[in-house]
């Protein structure tokens, strides 16, 4: 391997990370995936889903699949997420995970890598499946240690914004 | 907005809590009635009234049940989420504009909550009222606006 082609991957790497990061759908759903997961009573289904997900889409994307509603189905996935938190219900595993594969499908299909060569490309899909299964895993720990009393009721407020943003919006792209 | 937080502390719980968390679903829906184009009427005078009658709420400091404030907030809850429903398309970035919009609503009844933990001593307590009675009046004066 080359300086410059170890260059071209550490740099698609790093534009994988960042993408789910910057991309303001991608952070609704990633945010209120994880006050969701850290409302359960049992996370590892739901995170072993959510990975499944993410890889399944990132899979298929690398494999050239067309056009998609991913953007569509991950504001809805992340309308679901936000009432599950804003409930403060704890979703059971059998709801929860098959909404994270949903979710980590669709930001998949949705993370197009925008770099030059193949390898480059391979390598900003694996920061992207890193950067948005760390997201959701630290945020979920975060709504889990809150605990009860007021900090509990910030992560239900910050639920009920997730999902009222993402309502507007899934309406708004639906109706187009 | 900030009246809903007002009103909130002065109810106490659970109603401090569980306003800020419904407003802005049930927003939601007065937007998505706005984005599908579903006409309601009065909807300007709608949120001026509710300004006159969340400031009164608290000015007069009444403490209504539950069920009767949930009921009041959320139905003009509905008139704010359609006015920002119907902008909502002209709007460069949805999700830009949806997320800035519902948090700015969320921060101004947590601003509203914070001013009314004033309410624990005497003179805070007037100064709530006195607020509430400053949002009736700015209400009074949009309603003489549009009027």
């Amino acid at each position: 391997m080359t300086a410059l082609s170890g260059s071209a991957l550490l740099s698609g790497f790093v534009a994988g990370l960042m993408h789910p990061l910057s991309i303001t759908a991608h952070v609704v759903a990633l945010v209120g995936l994880g006050l969701m997961v850290g409302q359960q009573l049992h996370r590892r289904a739901t995170l072993v889903a959510f990975s499944l997900g993410l890889i399944l889409g990132l899979v298929a994307l690398a494999a050239a699949v067309g056009e998609t509603r991913a953007p569509l189905v991950l504001l809805s996935g992340a309308a679901l997420a936000g009432l599950a938190a804003a409930s403060g219900w704890p979703l059971p595993s059998i709801l929860g995970a098959p909404l994270a594969l949903i979710v980590g499908t669709a930001i998949g299909l949705d993370s197009p890598p925008r770099v030059a060569s193949m390898a480059a490309a391979n390598a900003a899909l694996v920061g992207t499946a890193l950067a948005a299964f760390a997201a959701v895993a630290v945020i979920a720990v975060i709504a889990e240690r809150m605990g009860q009393g007021w900090p509990r009721i910030g992560v239900r407020v910050l639920g009920s914004w997730i999902a009222a943003a993402a309502i507007l919006v899934v309406t708004l792209q639906a109706t187009r | 907005m900030v009246a809903v937080g007002l009103w909130g502390a002065f109810l106490g719980a659970p109603a401090i809590w569980l306003l800020p968390i419904v407003f802005p679903v049930v927003m939601a829906f007065g937007g998505v009635l706005g984005i599908l184009g579903i006409e309601l009427p009065w909807v300007e005078t709608g949120i001026a009234v509710s300004a006159i009658v969340l400031g009164l709420m608290v000015a007069l400091g009444v403490r209504a049940p539950l069920a009767v404030a949930a009921v009041l907030v959320g139905a003009f809850a509905i008139f704010h989420g359609h006015a920002h429903g119907t902008e909502l398309p002209a709007a460069t970035d949805a999700i830009a504009y949806s997320v800035g919009f519902v948090v700015a609503t969320g921060l101004l009844h947590l601003a509203g909550i914070a001013l009314g933990s004033l309410t624990r001593w005497p003179a805070g307590k007037i100064a709530v009222r006195a607020a509430g009675g400053a949002i009736a009046i700015a209400g009074v004066i949009f309603l003489g606006v549009l009027g």
